[in-house]
């Protein structure tokens, strides 16, 4: 099982994680994809964990802050979130302390990987900032051909 | 003597931004000061101007971990107005929601924020390697809290389902029998939880401060009731809280200080054991008496076992609830717009949260008022602090010092989300 999160609040670039779930869904016809499962959570906190459960990989999106330019598309592995000193996604209790926690408690999937997607400052409406509309197809593509290629590798 | 500032610039992880600054002159505290600046205040200007239909989402979005609280004081106070009775089924089901926010809240706060403080780690994440059954115990507790608000909220951050008269639609038969199932599943965490939280290393206190919570005659507190204190003796109908409680702006805080008479309260679960521990089910009161401690306590460092003790009572309270459950007619009650005056007072998990609406005749909020318990608990915070510092000894090093000021601030969960460590602190001491 492989678990897609996206995980953002609904406002400005933050919806990011949202957006390429939305866009991933559409792209794929789910009947035929019944071992991936595609979820979408506003700051879910601890709860992160709860939604990785039962997944043997885990791959979350959510928007980044770091020194990149806005709409630059970084992949980390759980060693890479635990060394950084980004701010990983625009929440307190964050994905990375859910993370840690769920490292401590021996929760963490075999494999896990975080796409991010680095942001600029954050407006206060509803739209995304021309920078992450056109990162978003970026890593839909790439999200698509990684997923593609499982599928396929499968006997 | 060395004279001692500690200055804590900002308390990060709060619902809202916070500082801690104490100067310490000839082994006495000069000055503390606890600034937390609450957003509400704006959300009552946000309110104005919308109608009542957008208030519950709006008041959902003021705190990540206790939306039901605003929505449910919200909604008393809105269907007061417009002389709408919800039927006994929305009353037990708000009731029900109630609950999921408690244990969500509840499990959250007992096994990542403040266990940490009792043995004596810095975070959760540290805590967690030497008890990782305890830390996977608060996962599940504040899992299920979270899946109870989910069912009657479409979510469990930012709830929708609540509606004024009731809730948009009814959960089916089978999602509240599955969820019985989960509940009776926790039960046993719940009950073990209680003698765990009794057996942490806890900090004798004996301080004095009136316990405050809404009382019901026949339930105990959390979605109705008068505004009860126990020492000044005070039980008042919700619309006349501000005889007694007064908002005042204090210099160092942009958030008002709320007192009882010109007393600091005390709110929340603690309180709420000591007033109403006999409307507890006989088999929690039982599970109480054998933890040793008495109850009414005037240890404030016993709210993280209030606060277990409540965890086990929520799902009690959703099992009770769950085990009748039916399908309604209506999953909300009629009601006709009007223009008026309306209350509300519900039991937060952190404390009594008040509201109150002003609405004209197309149903448009004309003004409101929001007095969240984090509030109200700031000047009891600035007196336990004084003393417990006190009592701690202010001859300790600094960084102790800072850790107990943590311990104790954290101890009245002052929507302090998801934080370890809040206090980054600077000491300044002076020749």
């Amino acid at each position: 099982m492989i678990k897609i999160i996206g995980i953002g609040s609904p406002f400005s670039d933050d919806r990011l994680g949202w957006n390429v779930i939305e866009q991933l869904q559409a792209t794929f016809d789910k009947t035929k994809m019944n071992n991936i499962d595609f979820l979408t959570c506003d700051r879910p906190n601890m709860s992160l964990i709860s939604l990785m459960k039962g997944a043997d990989e885990v791959i979350l999106i959510d928007a980044v802050k770091s020194e990149n330019l806005p709409g630059t598309i970084v992949r980390l592995s759980p060693d890479d979130i635990f060394e950084s000193q980004i701010l990983l996604s625009s929440h307190d209790f964050g994905v990375k302390h859910a993370l840690e926690l769920a490292h401590s408690l021996n929760l963490l999937p075999k494999q896990l990987t975080l796409y991010g997607i680095e942001i600029g400052t954050l407006s206060y409406n509803d739209q995304l900032s021309s920078d992450i509309a056109d990162a978003i197809p970026m890593l839909v593509s790439e999200l698509s051909q990684y997923i593609n290629a499982l599928h396929d590798s499968k006997p | 003597m060395t004279d001692i500032n500690i200055n804590v610039p900002i308390l990060a992880r709060v619902e809202g931004e916070g500082a801690l600054s104490i100067a310490i002159k000839n082994g006495e505290i000069e000055t503390l000061n606890l600034s937390i600046y609450e957003p509400p205040r704006f959300f009552e200007k946000f309110l104005e101007g919308r109608r009542y239909d957008e208030v519950l989402d709006i008041v959902a979005r003021i705190c990540g971990i206790c939306p039901v609280a605003y929505q449910m004081s919200a909604v008393q106070a809105l269907e007061q107005i417009f002389q709408c009775t919800p039927n006994a089924w929305v009353r037990d089901m708000r009731r029900a929601f109630y609950c999921g926010e408690w244990l969500e809240s509840h499990g959250l706060h007992v096994h990542m924020l403040a266990a940490p403080d009792f043995l004596g780690y810095g975070s959760a994440i540290e805590m967690a390697k030497d008890y990782p059954d305890e830390v996977k115990r608060g996962l599940r507790l504040h899992a299920i809290g979270n899946e109870i608000l989910s069912l009657f909220g479409g979510r469990a951050v930012h709830p929708v389902g609540a509606c004024v008269g009731g809730f948009y639609s009814a959960p089916s038969l089978k999602a509240v029998s599955d969820m019985l199932k989960k509940i009776e599943c926790s039960m046993q965490d719940a009950e073990d939880l209680i003698a765990w939280t009794a057996s942490l290393p806890m900090v004798e206190r004996n301080q004095n401060f009136p316990s405050i919570c809404i009382k019901h005659a026949r339930e105990y507190p959390m979605n109705e009731g008068n505004i009860f204190s126990d020492t000044p003796a005070l039980d008042l109908p919700k619309e006349h809280f501000d005889k007694h409680f007064k908002e005042e702006h204090v210099a160092h805080s942009t958030a008002l200080h709320c007192l009882m008479d010109g007393t600091p309260y005390m709110l929340g679960p603690l309180s709420r054991i000591n007033n109403c521990l006999y409307q507890l089910p006989e088999n929690i009161q039982k599970l109480i008496a054998q933890t040793g401690i008495q109850f009414p306590s005037k240890n404030t460092f016993h709210s993280i076992v209030a606060r277990a003790i409540e965890i086990y009572y929520a799902l009690q309270e959703a099992r009770r609830i769950f085990s009748d459950y039916s399908l309604p007619d209506e999953s909300r009650s009629e009601f006709e717009v009007q223009s008026g005056i309306g209350y509300g007072c519900t039991e937060a998990p952190r404390g009594m949260l008040w509201h109150r609406y002003e609405v004209d005749e197309k149903g448009f909020i004309t003004s409101s008022t929001i007095i969240p318990p984090t509030s109200q608990n700031q000047a009891r915070i600035e007196s336990d602090l004084m003393q417990s510092l006190h009592d701690f000894g202010l001859d300790k090093d600094q960084d102790a010092m800072r850790l107990h000021s943590e311990m104790v601030v954290r101890n009245y969960d002052p929507c302090i989300s998801c934080s370890t460590h809040f206090l980054t602190l600077n000491v300044e001491k002076k020749p």
